[in-house]
């Protein structure tokens, strides 16, 4: 006999992810303060019988704070944190769905500045978001079966044109597959887990620096 | 050394937590109801490759008693000796490319014995062979015009399998039921095929009914 349990899982909040954040710097005496606008388009890896498409560029801001910088300037550490989202399509004959992905992310940031202006940067991207389903036709608007986490590896450099404006830009491969699930077979069986959509996002930013105490 | 271990582990809980898998079949195909062992009386599955839905809407039965009833619903047929059942799925939306048309999908089962919601208990955790002889599916393509209560088609004979995965007692009438299945059946020398079903209702004693003499 076979018996299956729902596991229902729990969420962990934003708000507790941005309270700890804001905890950790809110004591740093000397910091830098700088917001990030960016420009995103991520790239997916996927088997059948999934069919996604992405056409769409996605703008989202970020909020950054330098809490170590080295006695010699040369290496600093930052934490960032923003909202996040991402989205596709799956198309069916005389069907579209969008899957809206949002929430939340966090980063802790290494820079080192390889030149005067230029800094290459690396890190780690850890995002939190909830999966919804827009589309006419559909049964249900939960994204089931998606992982509400990912977690990335951040490679990229900025270049400071101005002590308080840069341009930068980001690559970010994810860890972790988005999609986990079972089908259902021709005949009933339930198959294989399997995991599926591989992702990697591009970006594109410019960077305002707000407040520099560290005397750059 | 010990409290930064917990203080760690006390930044990392969300992320822990949030690592618990989930088991969450056939969630790929927006189209479709997921399988769900909830009572969300809904039901899907795949005929000749299009998508197949039916989910339990209000009827306005009692205000229109000549309108069609059980739309979307599952009911448990069975004859005067009670001994065998035909469960089906009435009405369902059949979407051929975005053209729709109603569907009945059902299951013969001899010896099955279902008279009350509770007596569903029995097929938990079985998986029925449908044999095409004792056992088999059933696939309404015209079911206004040969509905499921006038009795099994025993022309059209569907051989696959049927899986009661979950039955649970909700109260002493109420009874949530929840099952994949898949078969093929040849009906006019055209084998149709109904693939990847899955079905997850809460029946009650209205969803029980002798057939239609």
């Amino acid at each position: 006999m076979e018996t299956r349990f729902f596991h229902h899982k729990k969420r962990s909040l934003p708000t507790y992810w941005i309270l700890l954040f804001l905890l950790s710097f809110n004591y740093t005496a000397h910091s830098q303060l700088y917001l990030d606008l960016s420009v995103n388009y991520d790239f997916y890896q996927f088997d059948e019988p999934l069919n996604l498409q992405n056409d769409k560029v996605i703008f989202l801001p970020r909020i950054g704070v330098t809490a170590f910088q080295s006695a010699n300037k040369k290496f600093k550490l930052s934490g960032e944190t923003g909202p996040f989202y991402r989205e596709f399509d799956q198309n069916f004959p005389g069907h579209k769905f969008r899957y809206r992905f949002a929430g939340w992310m966090m980063s802790p940031v290494g820079s080192y500045q390889a030149f005067e202006n230029l800094y290459l940067d690396a890190g780690i991207n850890v995002l939190f978001y909830n999966a919804r389903i827009n589309g006419k036709g559909l049964t249900t608007p939960i994204g089931r079966g998606f992982r509400g986490y990912n977690i990335g590896f951040i490679a990229g450099g900025s270049y400071y044109l101005a002590e308080w404006f840069a341009v930068g830009i980001r690559y970010t491969p994810y860890f972790v597959k988005m999609l986990e699930y079972e089908r259902i077979g021709a005949y009933g069986d339930f198959e294989p887990s399997k995991k599926d959509i591989s992702t990697q996002r591009l970006e594109l930013f410019i960077r305002f620096q707000i407040l520099n105490s560290m005397n750059k | 050394m010990k409290r930064k271990f917990y203080i760690v582990l006390f930044i990392l809980a969300p992320y822990l937590i949030s690592c618990v898998s989930e088991f969450r079949p056939e969630v790929i195909d927006p189209r479709l109801p997921d399988y769900s062992e909830e009572g969300l009386n809904t039901a899907g599955a795949y005929v000749d490759g299009f998508p197949w839905t039916a989910r339990r809407k209000l009827s306005y039965f009692f205000i229109f008693p000549q309108g069609i009833s059980g739309v979307g619903d599952i009911y448990f047929y069975r004859g005067e000796d009670s001994t065998s059942n035909l469960i089906a799925f009435e009405f369902g939306r059949h979407d051929i490319s975005g053209l729709e048309k109603d569907v009945t999908i059902g299951f013969y089962l001899d010896d099955s014995k279902i008279v009350k919601p509770e007596d569903i208990t029995a097929l938990m955790g079985r998986s029925i062979a449908l044999d095409g002889e004792r056992n088999y599916g059933q696939l309404f393509l015209d079911p206004r015009h040969r509905t499921a209560d006038q009795g099994p088609d025993i022309e059209h004979r569907g051989t696959g399998k049927l899986h009661i995965r979950h039955v649970k007692v909700q109260t002493t009438d109420t009874v949530v039921v929840s099952g994949t299945f898949g078969f093929d059946v040849l009906i006019d020398g055209v084998l149709h095929t109904v693939h990847s079903g899955r079905f997850d209702y809460e029946v009650t004693p209205s969803e029980m009914h002798l057939f239609r003499k």
